[in-house]
């Protein structure tokens, strides 16, 4: 390697080294958060607290409220009616407007009466609407439920014709989906934010101009800058597939050395667009905040991370395409969890390829530019 | 009065940065309209592959059904065999639906195939929704086929929704949306301001001037704080008139909780600073904070799915203000609640901030000691 990119590394690790407690922040950091979160993310709809208001008060009643406390899925309580205190239909909806309850289940006076006469009957459902995902989700799965307690009232005679399997996830975890995602987006904002920040620096402490000033090209002393952040991003990343691993207990079925060489290849991508920002801002303070704006929203939230990209216009599709954690979401998946072989992410990983070398490029002659005529 | 004095510099040193400026005002309004879109946005297009090997008319008619539900896309129409687990590890589909001749039996008789579905396990927003819509569909053409079911129906569901009666997703993303956005600039300014005084060694400038800890630390804090009003002003007109989310509340009552909840997470972004001594420390830390606010607040999932298990994620949750602003502002602009119903969010935003004030400026104020 050149002496004068390897003169930049040795620098740049001495930034690194000085601030400890920084480099302690850098490295643990983005192990707490997949700890955290591993749990704090989960897509299924569990305890659901819904009241009851039951006017009928009989058997049948009694058993459809089993049948739906045994799913698991929601917390019921009942609200008797007492005397002197407001009528329970009101206490209930003053609980869903103080969003202390998601539900409200009214089982209306002639219920047992009807069933046990094998008539037809009527349950009253009020859902709040404020979280609209979860609502739609409550709203499907009570009416699995309710057919549920229909066959246990008489049992249909059809044959089952549908049988369904969940691939590589039987369980329906969604740690297993949530934690592919949150190492890719970790590991962009680690290295994009750490390197926009460290060349900022330079330029917010005036330190740029000696290296301006110096016999180094342009592409070295950015080369140089960004180096170091590879590795650091590289042993983070090593440390949250441990955590997965070892933790969470994610299968690992595909090959861990191409996804350690893919990493690499994502993280450089990470790095360019770190020293891409860098040359449009002056100090580290609008860095981390274009950092934010720029690279970890849309990491967030136009990555397939958590809402899914298939749905989404055109326009917004397309805006999708130029997020780097979009390609490399799917190349984590389809080798931790699914073992696919290369061929079948070969497209997303020539992607990549080229994203990282045009935007590095693009980097470079704009730094090399405002170095000729600075501003 | 001096804090004015101090306040005006760090104006100065805002919109100076003609950069930092279109950052903190002309992002944010793009990336509330981007980004509303993506949560609005109702999941459909779910690519489906089809493998069928019977061939019956029937088995057509699911193939024709599955065309037409919104929610599915119909990729691929196989009629070799396929290994449905092959199709799903190269990606090209995030369903596979086989339909075969069923075993002699009264499903043969009556001509219905049998029908396997397989779903990608490892997006598990779209696994649900797949399988929920294939189940719908298949049990249409199933109704539509064979003979009526005799059974009188049991029990039917007749459901309102309250406040949101189209499930609209942006009613409910969309203030989380502005929040969050708010809080990203709110705590990124006030955390990384203090830290460049220490950086550029100018805080004991500071320091030994007349001013009193307290004239700092609320010099430093509320230009931040004003940006996230400023922020908030720009962000629900956008709401209020692109995305037609109703306000049906009082808004003094949700600007009160406003200035409570930016004056709780300027607190916070201070502390981050004092306990730092890097520009890189104050902005792991605070990148740290703001991920857990928005992992941690029900904002993307709801907090009671929570394993029970899970201590310390609910604990966290539990002293997250974020999650209280959520519940304060869908409380205020969907359902109309007044004081009384977002009460017990309210207090406990007011003593997450009373309590980060306080421990804040004590941080505070040992730092400026050192």
């Amino acid at each position: 390697m050149n002496r004068g990119i390897r003169a930049i590394i040795g620098k740049e690790f001495r930034h690194l080294r000085r601030d400890r407690m920084g480099l302690v922040y850098i490295l643990l950091v983005p192990f707490m958060m997949i700890w955290l979160y591993g749990y704090g993310i989960n897509l299924d709809v569990r305890n659901v607290r819904t009241a009851v208001v039951d006017y009928s008060g009989g058997p049948s009643a009694d058993r459809l409220l089993r049948t739906m406390s045994g799913s698991g899925i929601f917390i019921l309580e009942r609200i008797p009616p007492l005397a002197g205190a407001p009528p329970p239909l009101e206490t209930a909806e003053r609980l869903l407007k103080a969003g202390k309850i998601r539900e409200i289940l009214v089982i209306p006076r002639d219920f047992e009466e009807r069933i046990s006469a094998g008539k037809a009957a009527d349950i009253g459902v009020i859902l709040d609407g404020s979280e609209a995902n979860s609502a739609a989700f409550i709203g499907q799965i009570q009416e699995r439920l309710i057919a549920e307690f229909r066959d246990g009232l008489a049992p249909a005679r059809r044959p089952r014709v549908i049988q369904t399997r969940i691939a590589f996830n039987p369980d329906g975890r969604s740690a297993m989906s949530i934690i592919p995602g949150l190492f890719a987006i970790i590991l962009m904002v680690i290295s994009a934010l750490l390197t926009s920040v460290a060349v900022a620096r330079e330029r917010e402490t005036g330190a740029i101009d000696i290296l301006l000033l110096s016999p180094l090209k342009s592409r070295n002393i950015l080369l140089g800058k960004a180096i170091p952040y590879v590795l650091v991003a590289f042993f983070d990343g090593a440390m949250i597939l441990l955590l997965a691993r070892l933790w969470f207990h994610i299968p690992f079925r595909g090959n861990i050395v191409i996804l350690a060489l893919l990493s690499i290849l994502y993280i450089l991508t990470g790095v360019a667009m770190g020293v891409l920002i860098s040359t449009a801002v002056t100090t580290q303070r609008e860095a981390t905040i274009a950092e934010v704006l720029t690279t970890l929203l849309p990491a967030f939230f136009l990555s397939g991370f958590i809402l899914p990209l298939e749905s989404l216009p055109p326009l917004l599709r397309g805006l999708s395409c130029l997020v780097p954690a979009t390609y490399f979401i799917k190349i984590v998946k389809a080798i931790i969890l699914k073992g696919a072989e290369f061929r079948s992410f070969i497209f997303d990983v020539a992607v990549l390829a080229g994203y990282a070398v045009a935007v590095f490029g693009l980097a470079v002659r704009i730094f090399s530019r405002r170095r000729e005529s600075p501003r | 009065m001096r804090i004015a004095h101090l306040l005006k510099k760090e104006w100065i040193e805002i919109i100076r940065q003609k950069e930092l400026l279109f950052l903190i005002l002309a992002v944010p309004f793009i990336e509330i309209v981007l980004l509303g879109y993506v949560v609005a946005t109702d999941i459909a297009n779910i690519p489906v592959e089809i493998v069928d090997l019977s061939g019956s008319r029937i088995a057509g008619q699911v193939v024709r059904e599955i065309g037409i539900c919104p929610i599915l896309r119909v990729t691929r129409v196989n009629r070799a065999p396929q290994d449905a687990l092959d199709i799903l590890k190269a990606g090209r589909a995030k369903a596979v639906v086989t339909l075969r001749d069923a075993p002699d039996g009264p499903l043969r008789i009556m001509g219905i195939p049998e029908v396997q579905v397989l779903l990608d396990g490892t997006d598990a927003s779209t696994t649900l929704v797949a399988s929920g819509a294939l189940q719908g569909v298949l049990a249409r053409v199933v109704a539509s086929t064979g003979p009526p079911d005799s059974r009188p129906p049991a029990v039917t569901l007749k459901t309102q929704v309250r406040y949101n009666p189209d499930l609209k997703a942006i009613f409910s993303y969309g203030p989380g949306l502005v929040g969050l956005l708010l809080t990203f600039l709110t705590f990124f300014l006030a955390a990384l301001s203090l830290i460049r005084e220490k950086d550029q060694q100018t805080l004991d400038t500071l320091r030994v001037s007349k001013l009193t800890p307290l004239e700092i630390f609320i010099g430093k804090g509320l230009p931040a704080l004003i940006v996230g009003l400023i922020d908030l002003a720009l962000g629900i007109p956008i709401l209020l008139f692109w995305f037609r989310i109703p306000f049906r509340g009082n808004s003094g009552l949700m600007l009160l909780s406003a200035i409570i909840y930016l004056i709780a997470i300027t607190a916070l972004a201070m502390a981050v600073s004092a306990l730092s001594s890097s520009h890189r420390q104050a902005m792991f830390l605070a990148w740290y904070v703001i991920m857990t606010f928005l992992i941690l607040s029900g904002f993307f999932t709801p907090l009671e799915s929570m394993p029970p298990e899970a201590f310390l994620p609910r604990a966290v949750a539990a002293v997250n203000p974020f999650r209280y602003l959520m519940n304060i502002v869908r409380g205020i602009m969907l359902k109309g609640s007044g004081l009384d119903s977002i009460l017990s969010d309210l207090i406990a935003l007011s003593g997450l901030c009373l309590v980060f004030s306080t421990l804040s400026y004590a941080l505070f104020r040992r730092s400026l000691k050192r």
